[in-house]
């Protein structure tokens, strides 16, 4: 029987260093996954991950939350914002979202032919779903990762960016009617492939 | 209800977070619009295929977050053997709480009371000076007093010898004086 994340906690706070390990093995994907989303690139994303582990080791006597993975996630959002800030100000920090009226949402539409990220993916829809999520707007893309990478509650996703549970509703349908937009031909595709 | 607050039920519905009612609303909706459907086939699709593309870490930065825990234990545990200055510390932590309160009522004792003492050394000195005065005065009314009191002797005896009206007016003067005299010096008549 797979053990939850209280008792690996016990656990590591009795001294087993393996509990850790297991910790770290059960979130190393979503919280990787998240963070990579998020940053510039591997090195980043590796470099945060290390560090959202580094604080959570050190407050680990301190961790209240109910949810371990919630409070991680947490952490990695503080980690990636306070990255944004000292790499780019204005671009990372600001929502460039249709919530806050500015949309250049057509300029943004990556051509599915054309972008480089996409022709990698091939006719990976799970790849091309990721590789378009990289030009949606900060928050939005905060919150698709957190819903599908972590799966994460959106109560969670909500406390995590410290907005309302509507407003991160409000993100994520924006973020699949977008997704939708660009990648409507591979999702009739597939619909259409589907038995 | 319009489509957007369903949509919103679709994915509370997919996170687990849609309760019995609202599910049963938000069935209702579906059975009757085609556009939310096929919103739900997407969302569900969408978020299904993206949890599938998950990134891994390099075995490197786990090894390295392993070691800072093992090392962060091996601290903490050198920290529990280690005859530390805790116990010291926690024996006189009463005391020096006792001290430093001590401390704060003197001081603050000191900031209430001072104003209070000026102003009673305040008091004295000007009840001192209040005395004098109210001395000075009764020195000169007691002069001047006497003087009128000769001078209604004098009128008196006047009065007694036939010179009456000129008496009369001589004793209206001296009340006069008096009252003058009384009223220069702040006393109701």
């Amino acid at each position: 029987m797979e053990l939850d994340d209280r008792t690996w906690l016990a656990e590591y706070r009795k001294g087993s260093v393996d509990a850790l390990a297991m910790l770290v093995e059960r979130y190393r994907k979503p919280l990787f996954g998240f963070i990579l989303k998020m940053t510039e690139g591997r090195e980043d994303a590796e470099e945060i991950f290390q560090e959202v582990w580094f604080r959570a080791i050190r407050n680990m006597d301190s961790y209240r939350d109910k949810s371990f993975i919630s409070w991680l996630f947490r952490i990695a959002h503080n980690l990636v914002i306070d990255r944004a800030r000292k790499m780019k100000p204005v671009e990372l920090l600001s929502s460039r979202g249709e919530e806050e009226g500015e949309d250049p949402i057509e300029s943004r539409i990556p051509d599915p032919a054309r972008g480089p990220d996409l022709d990698a993916a091939g006719r990976d829809l799970g790849a091309r779903i990721l590789a378009a999520v990289e030009k949606l707007p900060a928050e939005q893309k905060e919150v698709f990762l957190l819903r599908t990478q972590a799966e994460l509650s959106f109560k969670e996703i909500a406390k995590i960016q410290q907005t309302s549970i509507n407003t991160a509703l409000a993100r994520m349908q924006y973020a699949l009617d977008k997704l939708r937009g660009w990648l409507h031909e591979d999702y009739t595709l597939l619909k259409g492939a589907t038995p | 209800m319009k489509c957007t607050t369903y949509r919103n039920y679709i994915l509370l519905r997919h996170s687990g977070e849609l309760g019995s009612l609202r599910r049963s609303l938000l069935a209702r909706h579906l059975s009757r619009c085609a556009a939310c459907r096929a919103y739900a086939e997407d969302a569900a699709l969408v978020m299904t295929s993206a949890r599938q593309q998950v990134a891994d870490v390099s075995p490197a930065a786990i090894e390295a977050v392993l070691s800072f825990a093992r090392k962060a234990h091996s601290r903490s545990e050198e920290i529990r053997f280690r005859p530390s200055r805790e116990p010291l510390l926690r024996q006189w932590r009463p005391a020096l709480v006792y001290a430093g309160f001590s401390v704060l009522l003197l001081i603050a004792f000191v900031t209430v009371l001072s104003p209070v003492l000026q102003t009673r050394r305040d008091v004295a000195k000007h009840s001192g000076e209040f005395a004098a005065g109210a001395l000075a005065w009764d020195d000169g009314m007691d002069d001047e007093l006497s003087e009128l009191s000769g001078l209604m002797a004098t009128v008196s005896a006047d009065w007694g010898n036939g010179e009456s009206s000129a008496a009369g007016s001589e004793i209206e003067d001296i009340e006069r004086l008096a009252r003058e005299l009384l009223e220069l010096e702040g006393v109701q008549i």
